[in-house]
């Protein structure tokens, strides 16, 4: 019985637009081990997003999966059809999504939108689905008197806690967070990402966590994969990935967080900009920017992504190949 | 609820009553041709009829004498005579009102919910063809003067084709045998007038409630919905129609009210004997203490709907509830 | 000097994405098939209402040209009038007053709605207190008593009806700037043009009101549709010049003659079809305009 419990293999998301095709994911392939936490990070627009909206089906009308299979738990989700996906969508994969304030609708109360999604995937009765809202709330450290509440009575803080709240209801095997202290202040971001550190723990949830911020993942998840213009260029144990990179994208994008404990000095900055994905570069797709270029191949040939170590530290560069 | 927002918006109810009628007062004052003279011409040409007249309608008291009587007069629902119809002006103004309130609650109750409905396909489809072709359509409609449409339909449905009478609330000189003959006729009378209303009105709350709706299809929430697993028909149904009503509803009040001022164009086309028929004529012929009546009502109605539709409001809105 | 190259060069930098900006919208203004349209029929009626009369010679005072309410004849296309006068020169003419009524009330609206409204957001206070108390009491009246009244006292001659058309309309478009206003006031640059110590009329000559503009922009088209409706309406209703012709009073006139029971096309169809297909330009280009500055009506 295989251990994995996502696994994505070579997806490919494109989106229509008037002049042709975005390939916002290009050939993507992870995955997410039971009971385990991953980080996707990347600069806006690398595509992280759309991979976890691919994952759970909620792409916007000019996005498709134009190939690549996702496995979930031994089935393959990749072309659920209607039905299946309104059961699998959140009593599976819940997501709490960037910008989450808006999250929750502001004409209803919030333990009602909880109780939606519980009775929706739960054959129990109101009553029993407000007691477990009640459990909810504490599981996250709402005061549960405020359950009848409506959203906009809350705090960002307090309204960030009931969007975990929600997506916990139905024990989910996998969350998957984008971006969820983003608009948050640093100390309700703390208590935040250790409530979810916790809940993790507790309830054997596998989580991805999406972020342009490194230090969360470095706080919160075991394994990390870099994305970069629609690709992951590299994945592995997140402590092996943050000492030993291997990928000049990743040490840069180490490097441009300030470290307290080296001297002081400017943050460095990656030069350039991103490609445009609506007609990406030959070759490796970072070669444009790359301090490390090691000559025509980074321009021709597209690296793949490849475990030199042996440790499960898979890297996409041409630099590594021949050393 | 919260007593002080009620009283606010009570204080300020009385304060804009006082100034739509005093407004009134000095309106009335100000418009050309002598009232004396349309009440009777030939007492009004001798100098002691002159005097007589003015003692009996108060118009030898100074200004402010007469204001302080005109508001008595008003509070109290002291009419006085018709100049025309020599008939106490309350009568005339009943028999009115429930005319046009039968054509009003006939028409507008249709209109809206047409348009409403028509909204949330438009948009449960934007992009695509059915709602280029419901908004063109409601577009044109729109911009058609109501008038002209009922001339239109009067002309086919009533001349060409004979289906219906052409003018009047009921076919003149006839007496019912019972109230279904009754109703019967009035259903045939009724059927033109309606249809021209109703789409009069259908065509801007079709408009504005799809705008709304797109509005809200963008939100955070509604995508939080469908993750849930929520087919889209509960998502619009549970979560967009619910806050895209929101600006909608006060229109809908302000809709209801207006039917108390009848409505004009339509009634004056079809001879229907309503309040909207009622005050153009009073202009055009002088008859004071009807214009005077009539606008006092209609204030009155759109002042009272005004302040109904702010408490309502505060109801289905959670967030204006806290102030 | 190295500070006024940098400020030369943001300039030009500004500008030119201003250029880029407005090409853009052109671009995705043109490609709304309905919005073009209505821009096509408005080229259309400004072109008969400039050059028609030149063509076409239509004197509004010659009476008896035919049998009253006469039937269409080869010369007379439209037929007459209840006065015998020649109905297709009216409605050519009558272009010509709606396009003015239609651009004047605008412009009278605009202004003192856009006044108002921006004086309101921006001071606060008592001054938007007071504004807005006086914006709902008159958008609690109803416009049709109030202007038929207000005709009554100050007469029914063509700019008396553009003034009170003008004067019992700029309350919503008030309302919709003052919200604008609010936004706005917000924004960086008018906290930094105050902490400069510019005044507050340049701030709000040159800062707000170029960015309340574009965003009023598709409510002051729809006001010149509002405008043109609404004055056919009341000359149906009665209210209006009779020296100068307008769609509405043919209208009114047509009904009065009873044309509906007779039949008699000629006296009421031209005139409306004319006032839909302008009514309806503008509201096509309203929407058009609508759709560009909130982007989510295009998307699906």
């Amino acid at each position: 019985m295989s251990d994995k419990l996502l696994e994505v293999q070579d997806l490919k998301t494109y989106f229509t637009i008037t002049k042709g095709v975005v390939k916002a994911v290009d050939g993507v392939s992870f995955y997410v081990n039971k009971g385990e936490s991953i980080g996707l990070v990347g600069e806006s627009g690398c595509g992280k997003t759309t991979t976890a909206l691919s994952v759970t089906k909620l792409l916007p009308n000019e996005g498709y999966i134009d190939s690549g299979k996702i496995i979930f738990d031994g089935k393959d989700i990749t072309n659920l059809g209607d039905k299946e996906l309104s059961n699998f969508r959140w009593k599976e994969v819940s997501m709490i999504f960037q910008g989450a304030m808006n999250a929750l609708n502001p004409v209803k109360r919030v333990c009602d939108q909880i109780v939606e999604a519980i009775l929706l995937h739960e054959d129990v009765t109101k009553k029993e689905a407000m007691e477990r809202v009640k459990e909810l709330f504490e599981l996250v450290e709402l005061d549960t008197n405020l359950m009848f509440s409506f959203p906009h009575e809350f705090s960002g803080g307090m309204r960030q806690r009931a969007i975990i709240a929600m997506a916990l209801a139905c024990n989910p095997k996998l969350i998957i967070g984008d971006e969820p202290t983003t608009a948050l202040d640093v100390m309700v971001q703390a208590q935040i990402l250790d409530l979810i550190n916790d809940l993790r723990k507790k309830l054997h949830m596998s989580m991805i966590m999406i972020t342009h911020d490194l230090s969360i993942i470095t706080e919160t998840c075991d394994r990390i994969a870099v994305m970069y213009a629609g690709k992951i260029v590299e994945m592995g144990n997140t402590q092996e990935v943050v000492e030993n990179c291997f990928h000049p994208y990743t040490e840069k994008l180490i490097n441009a967080f300030p470290n307290i404990y080296q001297e002081r000095k400017m943050v460095d900055s990656i030069p350039g900009d991103p490609p445009d994905l609506y007609n990406p570069p030959k070759g490796c797709r970072f070669a444009p920017r790359c301090h490390k270029k090691i000559g025509d191949i980074c321009d021709s040939v597209e690296p793949t992504l490849i475990d030199y170590s042996g440790k499960e530290h898979f890297v996409a560069c041409h630099l590594r190949r021949n050393s | 609820m919260n007593m002080r927002f009620i009283i606010n918006r009570l204080i300020y109810t009385i304060f804009m009553f006082i100034f739509v009628i005093t407004l009134n007062f000095f309106l009335f004052r100000l418009m050309p041709g002598d009232p004396l003279t349309i009440v009777s011409k030939e007492i009004a040409s001798s100098p002691e009829g002159r005097a007589t007249m003015e003692k009996m309608y108060g118009l030898d008291k100074p200004m402010i004498e007469q204001y302080f009587d005109y508001i008595k007069s008003m509070i109290t629902f002291d009419f006085g005579t018709s100049f025309n119809y020599k008939q106490p002006v309350t009568e005339i103004l009943f028999s009115k009102i429930k005319n046009s309130l039968i054509l009003g609650f006939a028409s507008v109750p249709i209109g809206i919910v047409i348009g409403l409905l028509g909204g949330i396909v438009a948009a449960a489809r934007r992009g695509k063809r059915t709602d280029m072709v419901i908004t063109t359509t409601s577009m044109i409609i729109y911009a058609i003067p109501t008038f002209w449409l009922a001339m239109i339909f009067l002309m086919v449905f009533g001349v060409k084709l004979g289906w219906v009478p052409i003018n009047g609330m009921a076919t003149p000189g006839v007496d019912f045998v019972n109230n279904i003959a009754y109703l019967k006729d009035l259903f045939y009378h009724l059927a033109i007038p309606v249809l021209s209303y109703s789409l009069a009105i259908f065509g801007s709350y079709l408009l504005i409630m799809r705008g709304s709706m797109v509005d809200v299809f963008t939100e955070d929430y509604v995508l939080t919905a469908r993750a849930k697993g929520l087919t889209e028909k509960q998502v619009i149904r549970r979560h967009v129609v619910p806050n895209a009503m929101l600006p909608v509803s006060t229109m809908i009040i302000s809709s209801l009210a207006l039917i108390f001022t009848g409505a004009f164009s339509i009634e004056v086309l079809f001879s229907w004997p309503g309040m909207g028929r009622l005050m153009i004529e009073s202009v055009s012929r002088r008859d004071y203490p009807v214009m005077q009546a009539s606008n006092y009502l209609i204030a009155v109605a759109v002042i009272l709907a005004n302040f109904i539709m702010d408490i309502l409001y505060s109801y289905i809105d959670p967030r204006v509830r806290v102030e | 000097m190295e500070m006024t190259d940098n400020l030369k060069k943001l300039k030009d930098r500004e500008k030119e994405l201003k250029r880029q900006k407005l090409k853009n919208n052109l671009k995705l203004f043109f490609s709304n098939k309905r919005a073009v349209f209505g821009v096509v029929i408005l080229a259309f009626f400004i072109f008969m209402a400039v050059i028609g009369p030149l063509l076409y010679d239509y004197d509004h005072f010659l009476y008896f040209l035919g049998p009253r309410v006469g039937f269409p004849t080869e010369e007379y296309k439209l037929g007459f009038d209840e006065l015998g006068r020649d109905v297709l020169g009216a409605v050519i003419y009558g272009t010509r007053a709606s396009l003015a009524i239609g651009i004047f009330v605008t412009l009278i609206i605009v202004f003192v709605g856009a006044t108002f409204g921006i004086a309101a957001g921006y001071f606060g206070g008592l001054f938007d207190i007071v504004i807005m108390r006086i914006t709902e009491a008159f958008s609690i009246i109803p416009t049709i008593p109030l202007i038929l009244t207000l005709s009554a006292i100050i007469g029914q001659n063509f700019s008396n009806i553009i003034l009170i058309l003008g004067l019992t309309g700029w309350p919503s478009t008030a309302r919709l700037v003052r919200s604008q206003t609010l936004s706005i006031k917000q924004r960086n640059y008018v906290e930094r043009a105050k902490a400069i110590g510019a005044g507050d009329i340049y701030i709000m000559m040159k800062h707000i009101l170029p960015n309340v503009f574009p965003l009023i922009f598709s409510n002051i088209i729809l006001l010149v549709q509002n405008a043109i409706i609404t004055e056919s309406t009341l000359a149906f209703l009665g209210v209006g010049d009779p020296t100068i012709p307008t769609w509405g009073q043919l209208l009114r006139s047509a009904r009065e003659q009873g044309a509906i029971s007779t039949g008699s096309w000629w006296l009421f169809i031209p005139a409306g079809i004319c006032l839909v297909l302008l009514a309806s330009s503008f509201v096509f280009i309203g929407y058009g305009f609508d759709e560009i500055n909130n982007p989510k009506l295009r998307r699906r």
